[in-house]
């Protein structure tokens, strides 16, 4: 992982639940607030490190460390917590849109901006599928590698290549829609 | 900035970060409902009183990469397939012995077996297990969990009920692994088993196809996915993941005796089903085993790192847990690794009850 915070447990070992709770669990809670909303989030990660905890005869440090290791099983919980994770993108998706109601002074106008960037990037990521929205998650927030991404989800390389390009792709037609200051396209404003 | 960068700036502007306290809450909650103890225990593994586990020679003449029942499968250190990778060999004559035991378990559940009853979704399942684990030692732990799946329970080190809500999940569980959405979807599945045991091994690995499952990891190098997927579509693959799901759905649903004996006896019909007991769990208690072996030795291309044994009570023929033997070492270790016994199961009305 390349933010260099979270080590791979010592060579052939399972970490101790604690210590791998320590090195994974800020990270991962952040990662699963973005994907399920604050509320869901916590038992997300509780029940990534229950899943782990009963299932570390699984893990294979040779197989790229314990940190995309959890984020598989994150990952595939997010699987059963999809409610969670519609609300949060919901939530997200209204983020700041009723600010339009306000007077139209230039703060109101930047809020507003902000508003329309917020509401066109979350629509976005909701209309991913979700299988390649957690490719572009696990890269772009959990920063795995693509290897390490490829471990956490149990695909080859190339179908990461190849979920992240469709991601990429539809994020970009939402970013494309925003001017420099980040206005929608066709908007008005 | 980049779409990548623009992502995350955007997530991170709108969520906040959790705080230290949150995190620390979240630690106690993790240690808690995992271990049933605030911490795990540091100390090296303490025992329970129990006898010398047995060790089949079956076991120990598994040579070179041990053959074992879940774990994962590697290429070899340079992620390239030998060139002169053998297919997977013919199937050794299948052991009578699996089939036996499991068959006489079978049969002396049906001689009495209770009629099949689907749990109401404010139930919750009760299960008291004695736990082996490399990270914890061992314990002894006692969980509710609601029929739903929405609340899960457990009793905490001072005896305390602990209880937590789920977003349609279960803590501790691997339910999603299952395809099933709720306790209740569980026992409506078992409760529409067929007699024909081959024909409920039709079931078996119907939800494997439906949900996509897969007992083992397989791990590719780039430009390796042909071959990885080669690997997984040979019978031996599926055949192990089926006796996984199989050992999971008893494990998790603790069925009635009926329900064990059709999944019993459709163990039996799994290829690679040996007979490896009788044993002596971690408990000191003498059980029944079977296991799933690969129907080969030797390959090099495969490394499956440990087995896991289904353990049946020898007086009751009641499933009574699994026990597992997994090293990252060459050589295989005689020492049970890790291992969940059920000691007590059943449905209640409310968590802090007991059947």
């Amino acid at each position: 992982m390349s933010d260099g915070a979270a080590p791979t447990p010592p060579d052939g070992e399972f970490a101790e639940l604690g210590d791998l709770f320590d090195r994974y669990a800020p990270a991962l809670l952040r990662y699963a607030r973005y994907r399920v909303g604050i509320d869901a989030a916590e038992d997300l990660v509780a029940e990534v490190f229950a899943t782990a905890y009963t299932q570390r005869h699984r893990y294979d440090p040779a197989r790229g460390g314990a940190g995309p290791w959890l984020y598989g099983i994150a990952s595939r919980l997010v699987r059963a917590h999809r409610r969670a994770e519609q609300r949060a993108l919901r939530a997200l998706t209204r983020g700041g849109v009723d600010r339009a109601t306000e007077s139209f002074t230039d703060e109101v106008d930047d809020k507003v901006t902000a508003a329309a960037s917020t509401h066109a990037i979350a629509a976005a990521l909701a209309r991913l599928k979700r299988r390649d929205r957690d490719v572009l998650l696990l890269i772009a927030v959990a920063e795995l590698s693509y290897a390490e991404t490829a471990e956490a989800l149990g695909i080859s390389i190339g179908t990461v290549r190849s979920r992240l390009h469709r991601a990429r792709s539809l994020m970009r037609e939402a970013f494309v829609h925003l001017d420099p200051r980040g206005h929608i396209e066709g908007s008005g404003s | 900035m980049n779409d990548l960068n623009q992502v995350k700036e955007f997530l991170t502007n709108a969520v906040p970060d959790p705080s230290d306290d949150e995190i620390a809450a979240l630690r106690r909650r993790v240690m808690t409902e995992t271990t049933g103890q605030p911490e795990p225990s540091r100390r090296s593994r303490g025992r329970l009183p129990r006898g010398r586990v047995l060790i089949p020679v079956a076991a120990a003449a598994i040579t070179g990469t041990l053959a074992l029942s879940i774990g994962l499968v590697q290429l070899g250190p340079d992620d390239t397939p030998p060139a002169d990778t053998p297919p997977a060999e013919a199937p050794p004559a299948e052991p009578a012995g699996a089939s036996q035991i499991l068959g006489d378990a079978a049969a002396a559940l049906e001689a009495d077996a209770p009629a099949v009853t689907i749990p109401r979704a404010d139930q919750w399942r009760y299960k008291k297990t004695a736990i082996l684990s490399q990270a914890v030692g061992e314990l002894e732990r006692q969980d509710w969990m609601r029929a739903d799946y929405g609340r899960t329970a457990i009793s905490g080190p001072d005896g305390e009920l602990i209880t937590s809500d789920g977003e349609g999940t279960s803590m501790n569980e691997l339910h999603y692994m299952t395809g099933f959405s709720s306790m209740v979807d569980l026992h409506e599945f078992f409760a529409d088993l067929p007699d024909d045991p081959a024909a409920t091994l039709d079931r078996i690995f119907a939800l494997i196809d439906e949900n996509d499952i897969e007992a083992m990891g397989v791990t590719c190098g780039e430009g390796n996915e042909a071959y990885c997927a080669e690997v997984r579509n040979e019978p031996w693959y599926r055949e192990n993941t089926a006796f996984w799901l199989t050992s999971e759905l008893l494990r998790i649903g603790v069925p009635p005796a009926e329900v064990q004996a059709k999944l019993l006896r459709a163990l039996g019909e799994i290829r690679g089903v040996e007979d490896v007991g009788p044993i002596t769990d971690f408990t000191g208690k003498n059980t029944l085993a079977v296991a799933w072996r690969p129907p080969f030795q030797n390959r090099q291309d495969i490394s499956l790192p440990g087995i896991s044994y289904l353990l049946i009570d020898p007086e009751t023929s009641m499933y009574r847990g699994t026990q597992s033997y997994f090293s990252t070492d060459p050589e295989p270790t005689d020492e049970p690794t890790d291992a969940e016994i059920i000691l007590d199961s059943g449905f209640v009305d409310q968590p802090g009850q007991r059947p």
